[in-house]
């Protein structure tokens, strides 16, 4: 299965890059929406947390902070989200291709979480200017950015693999899994902060397998600290696992599959 | 070496789908232990190869499994026993232009699809231009391909299919569409290809292209391979198992597929078209001399009167005339009539029905003893010994 993932690496990175330059194929901006949709999300939630709601973060003082962490979190949960939301439903959406091309299923998957994952990290270089701006200076620990997103969409792909293939079986799991994405985001400090939630429920977080990654993030970006170990031990831990299950489910449902769609 | 010469190597292979009242078995399925399912076999031990530069036929009626074969071959199922080899690159006409997205122009689609298709960037770019002559789109090239018209889409689709040069092809029905030049143009296409060494595997529910093209035909019913020879006796079996088929299914489709009414005290026994030599046949070249022989038992009736009418696929009526018109009176013996027309076919290419009645032997009869629309259907194909014409009918001609 990785060796079919690796023959067709050409193939997911040029279509991956294909579907962000198509996705706004017919638009006079076209491509550049890419770019002025996470910029103008930014200047929203600025304009909204710095003037209207006047959200202040604990530690840190200016204007546009609270803005700040909330996209350092919330642009890799969207990427995540759209990574599984997308991949659940990739074999019903690809099944002409799954009829009619002998390509290996889990290409099709990896091509969408390609895209999320490329999607995400234009998504944070934009962030990163928006930090100099706002803080003046640039941190080599931004650098860690990048491979905490990787092991996100690696965490990603293996669950969407995984809830792909039970969605040829039963369609009702795209659905459900939207109900429970809603649910997951709001259990992850996101848009608030850890501290809010009260001392004896904080515990939770120890089984949100989501949320090293966000706090790290977090972490780097809004404070410019390293990550914690801790923290880089969970993302490996949880990231792993959930890859490999993905893998395990293709392999044992690809010939299922292919008769069911 | 005999054995390498083959690029498709069908051991054995057979296909089981399992089919479940409810999706939602499949889930509860392994949990409980028990068997939710009943086994459709799609294909049952089929053993076939395929040499390279052969150009082979795949006949078999709805359901045979001709489909399941061609997608086994192209990887998109797997077999549930047996193995398959297949050597070369395999390209596929079974869902043309499917890859093709509405707001991409021309030329990004072919890029697309090609590389869907496993051919690189780099090998595209060098047969731009014979893929934009193919398809003859002229500027639409670079619009978006929702404003195309229908056909200019499967000209594009297919123009793309023609230029790129893979070792095997596998043609569905879909070379029925698109305008009658097009359609000679890729059958030109494909004669060139298979002159240059490409494999060639061919499903179709025309024999036309089958008996113009093939080498082999293979023969599928019921998810076996019923016979493989050359293409002209396969295509006989063929007809002769519809027949069989029509023959054993009559009650079942009399209502929805042939209009058939009448007393009822003249009884249609049997009814087919046979050459000179007397064997059954229902592919004709034009101009072949036909015998029509209509069997019909009576107990009560002497004599009568029989029409034919011959329609074409729309149900229009070609021809119809009747042994009272044609001053021939005929009665029954022991019960029995045998009466037999003789024409020839001067008909153009296509698909025909005929219609058989019989009716009490006046110029206006009241009674009609029984009247059955499509009793029989015919196919005429081109003769290469002719001369090419246009049009439905054939009338002798010549010029000065």
């Amino acid at each position: 299965m990785l060796r079919s993932l690796f023959n067709y690496k050409k193939y997911i990175i040029r279509n991956a890059i294909g579907e962000l330059k198509y996705r706004y194929a017919g638009s006079a901006l076209g491509f550049f929406w890419n770019l002025i949709n996470p910029i103008l999300q930014i200047l929203v939630y600025t304009f909204v947390f710095s003037n209207i709601m006047r959200a202040k973060m604990a530690g840190i003082e200016t204007p546009g902070g609270f803005s700040l962490y909330l996209c350092s979190g919330l642009f890799a949960w969207i990427s995540f989200n759209e990574c599984l939301i997308r991949g659940a439903n990739t074999y019903i959406e690809s099944s002409t291709y799954i009829k009619k091309l002998p390509i290996p299923i889990e290409v099709f998957v990896a091509q969408r979480t390609c895209s999320s994952l490329l999607n995400c990290l234009t998504n944070y270089v934009l962030i990163f200017v928006y930090a100099f701006i706002l803080m003046g200076k640039v941190s080599l620990n931004w650098l860690f950015v990048l491979p905490i997103l990787c092991l996100f969409l690696l965490m990603g792909f293996g669950l969407a693999l995984f809830l792909a293939a039970i969605n040829t079986v039963f369609r009702d799991t795209v659905h459900i899994v939207n109900v429970f994405m809603l649910i997951w985001m709001w259990a992850t400090p996101i848009v608030y902060a850890i501290e809010i939630i009260p001392e004896n429920f904080r515990f939770i977080m120890k089984f949100n397998i989501a949320y090293p990654f966000i706090h790290a993030l977090q972490q780097i970006i809004v404070f410019g600290g390293m990550p914690d170990y801790s923290d880089m031990i969970k993302m490996c831990f949880f990231a792993v696992p959930c890859f490999v299950i993905g893998c395990i489910t293709t392999h044992f449902s690809r010939s299922d599959i292919r008769d069911l769609i | 070496m005999e054995e390498s010469l083959n690029v498709i190597e069908i051991k054995d292979i057979s296909k089981r789908f399992k089919v479940y009242k409810k999706p939602f078995y499949r889930l509860l399925e392994p949990l409980c232990r028990k068997k939710l399912h009943d086994d459709y076999w799609a294909l049952k031990n089929i053993n076939i190869s395929i040499k390279k530069g052969e150009a082979v036929g795949i006949v078999g009626e709805n359901g045979a499994g001709k489909s399941t074969l061609l997608k086994l071959i192209c990887g998109t199922l797997c077999p549930t026993d047996g193995s398959i080899s297949v050597k070369g690159r395999i390209l596929s006409l079974l869902e043309l232009g499917t890859g093709f997205g509405p707001e991409l122009t021309g030329i990004e689609n072919i890029y697309h699809s090609a590389e869907m298709l496993g051919f690189p960037h780099s090998e595209v770019s060098s047969k731009i231009d014979s893929i934009l002559e193919f398809a003859d789109i002229g500027e639409y090239a670079h619009l978006p391909v929702k404003t195309y018209s229908s056909g200019m889409y499967v000209r594009l689709a297919f123009s793309l299919y023609a230029c790129l040069d893979p070792d095997i092809y596998i043609v569905d029905e879909a070379l029925s569409v698109g305008d009658v030049f097009f359609q000679q143009k890729c059958y030109a296409r494909l004669k060139e290809m298979k002159a240059s060494g490409a494999t060639i595997v061919m499903v179709s529910h025309d024999p036309g292209p089958i008996l113009g093209f093939c080498d082999r035909a293979i023969l599928i019913n019921k998810g076996q391979v019923v016979a493989e020879s050359n293409p002209k006796t396969v295509l006989d079996m063929y007809q002769a198992l519809r027949y069989e088929k029509a023959q054993t299914q009559t009650t079942v489709s009399q209502s929805s597929e042939r209009v058939e009414f009448g007393i009822g005290n003249v009884i249609l026994d049997k009814c087919y078209m046979s050459d000179e030599s007397g064997i059954e046949k229902s592919i004709w070249k034009t101009c072949e001399t036909c015998n029509l022989v209509i069997e019909m038992t009576s107990q009560t009736i002497s004599d009568c009167c029989v029409g034919i009418q011959v329609r074409n696929k729309l149900g229009e009526i070609l021809y119809g005339t009747n042994t009272h018109w044609l001053n021939k009176s005929i009665c029954f013996h022991d019960n029995k009539l045998k009466c037999t027309y003789r024409f020839p076919i001067n008909l153009g290419c296509g698909k025909y029905t005929l219609t058989v009645a019989c009716a009490e032997d006046r110029a206006t009869p009241v009674d009609i003893f029984f009247w059955k629309e499509n009793a029989l259907s015919f196919e005429v194909v081109s003769d290469k010994v002719m001369p090419e014409f246009d049009g439905m009918i054939y009338i002798p001609t010549e010029v000065n």
